[in-house]
Formats: C-alpha cells, structure tokens, sequence
C-alpha cells in the first residue's frame, strides 16, 4: 500500500494541466530512447482541428466542464480525448 | 445527524472523464457522494483519525466531509501525488510523503466497505506477465511472449520466430515526449527497421509476442459479477488489424455472449487477482479459439457507453451504492448492446 496510493496523471490530460501547445515538429529518434519510441505513431494533429476549449473542474458538481460540450483534452494529438464525447479508446484505455 | 443515503467515495484526479458520469449518476440516485484528488492533500484536504471522544475517522475538503465509517463503496480510479508547499526541500518533502501515504493508506485501508478497486490489489492485478501465467494456469491460450532487456534474446526470437512478432509496451497505448507531449503507442508488427535499434532493448524491458490471427476481438468490461462483452471487428479496417485503438471510431460487431468456459476461467482469474472491476481483453481467432491478451484492473469504458448505449456509469454507480463485501460467484450476468 505505502507506494502504491497514488498515481501518475493520466497521460493524455497532461497537455491540459500543463496548458503546453505540443510542438508540430517530430522529435528526434535517439538511440538512447527506450525502443518503444521506435513505435510510437507520431500524428500530432495541425492547430486548426480544434480550438483550445480546455474546461476546467467545478467544484460544485464534482465534474469536468467544457465550455463547447465536448472534452478536448489533450489538444492536437492522436491520444485527445476530442474524437467523441468523453473518452475514446486510445486515451490510456489499457491502464 | 448524518444523513441516510449511501456514502461513497471517489479518489481520482480533477480531469477523468470516465468519473464524471459516475458522479452524475450517483447524485441523481441519491448517494452522498465526494470526489477527491489526493493532490489536494494537505492544502485543501483534512485527513482525520482519533480514538478519543467515541473515535471516528474522517476526510474533509473544503465544505465537504466524508464519515469513512459510514461509507459503503469507494472507487479507486487515479489520485495523483500529494502536493506538499514548494518552500519544503526536497528532504523535507520526502519526509512528508513517506509519512502521508502511510499514514492516509492505513487509514484508507481499515474501511470496511466496498473498494472498486483496492490500490494495494490493482497494483498486483495490472502485472502484464503475472496476467498472463495466471491465464496459462487456468488453461486459456495467450500469446507467446518473450520478456528481456537483452538485445540478443530478440534477435534470436526474430531469427527463429514461426510467426510474424509484434512489440507491445506493458504500460498502454501512450507515449512521452519531452515536455510532457503524448503520443500514441500501439502494439506494432516488428520489421526490418527493428535491426538498427537493437541495441535499444537494453534500456528497459520490452515485450515481444507472436501475432496471433484474428477474425475479431472482445473488450469485456467487468462491473461486480456483471459481463459487457463488447465485439469489436478489428480486421475490417487497416488501422485497426493489429491494435483496435488505432481508431476512435471502431467498427464494432454484433452482440456474442461469452461462451460458459470462457466466463468461468476470467471468473477464476479475476478472483485469484482480487479485483471488483477489470476490462479484459481476447483475440477471437478465425476457429472462434479465445486468446487471452490482458487485463486492465482500471480500463476506461465511456467510449463504449457513448458508441453502443451501454449503461456502465449506473451499474458501477450502483455497485458503490450497494457496498458491502464482494464476492465473485459463479453466477454471472451477461449485457448485450
């Protein structure tokens, strides 16, 4: 239990939380990273798919709110949550 | 005087867009219910435990108060790390953490109610290669796979392989970049490219598994004792033959019950990993063999509520309300879309 309690952020929100704007440019493969970036399917997305309608939480209702009705979280990259209402299949669904 | 209706407790961060029907779901029937992030600890957040004047134990965060004695089910999805005041250093802050999670983890841990699912029991349940001995255990075919950090191991599959061999991380479908940037990482056939980045195996573990043929694929939502077998016909698109997730909008295939043997083996798995709710998921071959490929013991679900209709926030909103101790039976419900 002690090291077990608490969680990474789920990682498609990161881009909400931290409010970057991802760069559009590949990143550099390197040897030095792990081979499972060998596999990542880089689809950043263009800055025209949507706009930056990140919500915020309200207290009250205990919810996520999204000024244009849908959760575009984790903007302009494959792993956004703005594909369909909600959550869509890639959005850390195996964790 | 505390109030009649059911108590629970949900710990995940602000942003969880599978929580937030969860929470809609447990206010419209009544449930008492207080959602919290253990970020919020200690600014925002009390955490309370005393034996004096009749004992009690309590959480408060600002004008909501959980009685952890009257709860009847919490749901365990993602709290993110305490945030302790950036004037400590980081000696200060360790000191702080180490004894937060122990103490708050203790305190969490001598509730006697329903967990949806207990920490300490996911973080042994979400264990790719102990799923996968488990499933060999109980007779159901998975993949077979190699796990190293050894580059010539790899090659060695490579050169002998029998099979075409795909990479899958152990840890989903995303990737970091520098600077926090997500990307997509699904499992993948491994080619020629694989030759120059061997070496790359070192750097951690990696997982390799022959490629099974499919005709279609099975998520299986696990909500109590409750099934939602979701078909999903992953070949009939390029993007999806060898990972589903490689589309948001999935071709899904008709409604198929699980087969009785089939049911009885994830039944046994999931009571030998202790867990209330998992999402598994299994390669239907073209002779219609059930392949095992894993468990998630926090799979999301709103994706299939929102593409079939499939009621997931109620039964799980339902399954808290009930509380008490659960028990896998071998009565199992199935629900079709």
């Amino acid at each position: 239990m002690p090291t077990t309690l608490v969680r990474n952020p789920l990682r498609t929100s990161l881009s909400m939380i931290s409010g970057h704007v991802p760069p559009v440019e590949m990143p550099e493969d390197t040897a030095e990273r792990p081979l499972g970036y060998l596999y990542a399917a880089w689809d950043p997305g263009t800055f025209q798919e949507g706009d930056l309608e990140l919500g915020y939480y309200d207290a009250e209702s205990q919810t996520w709110v999204d000024t244009g009705g849908f959760i575009t979280a984790g903007v302009y990259t494959r792993t956004r949550t703005a594909g369909c209402p909600g959550d869509c299949p890639i959005d850390d669904v195996c964790q | 005087m505390s109030s009649p209706n059911p108590s629970v407790l949900i710990l995940t961060q602000d942003f969880d867009p599978t929580v937030d029907p969860v929470v809609r779901s447990l206010a419209a029937k009544g449930a008492d219910v207080v959602r919290l992030d253990l970020s919020y600890f200690p600014k925002t957040l009390t955490v309370n435990s005393s034996d004096f004047a009749g004992g009690r134990r309590w959480l408060r965060h600002r004008d909501r108060e959980v009685d952890l004695d009257r709860l009847a089910g919490v749901w365990y999805r993602r709290p993110t790390a305490f945030k302790f005041d950036s004037e400590m250093g980081e000696a200060e802050q360790q000191f702080a953490r180490n004894e937060a999670v122990h103490s708050i983890g203790g305190i969490l841990r001598a509730t006697d109610c329903l967990w949806v699912n207990r920490p300490d029991v996911d973080a042994v349940a979400e264990l790719k290669p102990y799923q996968l001995a488990l499933a060999k255990k109980l007779g159901m075919r998975v993949p077979r796979t190699l796990l190293t950090n050894d580059p010539q191991e790899v090659a060695a599959l490579l050169a002998s392989a029998d099979r075409p061999i795909v990479y899958k991380a152990l840890t989903g479908g995303v990737i970091h970049y520098p600077g926090a940037f997500p990307s997509g990482l699904l499992t993948a056939l491994v080619g020629d490219e694989i030759t120059q980045h061997l070496d790359r195996v070192r750097h951690t573990m990696c997982m390799f598994q022959e490629y099974i043929d499919k005709s279609r694929e099975i998520r299986l939502t696990v909500i109590g004792n409750t099934y939602f077998p979701v078909s999903i016909r992953s070949q009939d698109l390029e993007t999806t033959k060898v990972d589903w997730r490689g589309e948001n909008l999935l071709p899904y295939g008709d409604y198929e019950p699980l087969p009785d043997d089939i049911v009885k083996k994830v039944q046994a798995m999931l009571a030998e990993l202790n867990v209330v709710y998992a999402a598994v998921d299994f390669i239907v071959t073209p002779s219609g063999e059930y392949v095992f490929l894993e468990v998630n013991p926090s799979g999301q679900f709103m994706w299939m509520y929102h593409d079939l209709g499939l009621p997931f926030g109620d039964w799980i909103a339902d399954l808290l309300m009930a509380g008490g101790q659960f028990h896998r039976g071998s009565d199992v419900t199935q629900v079709g879309y």
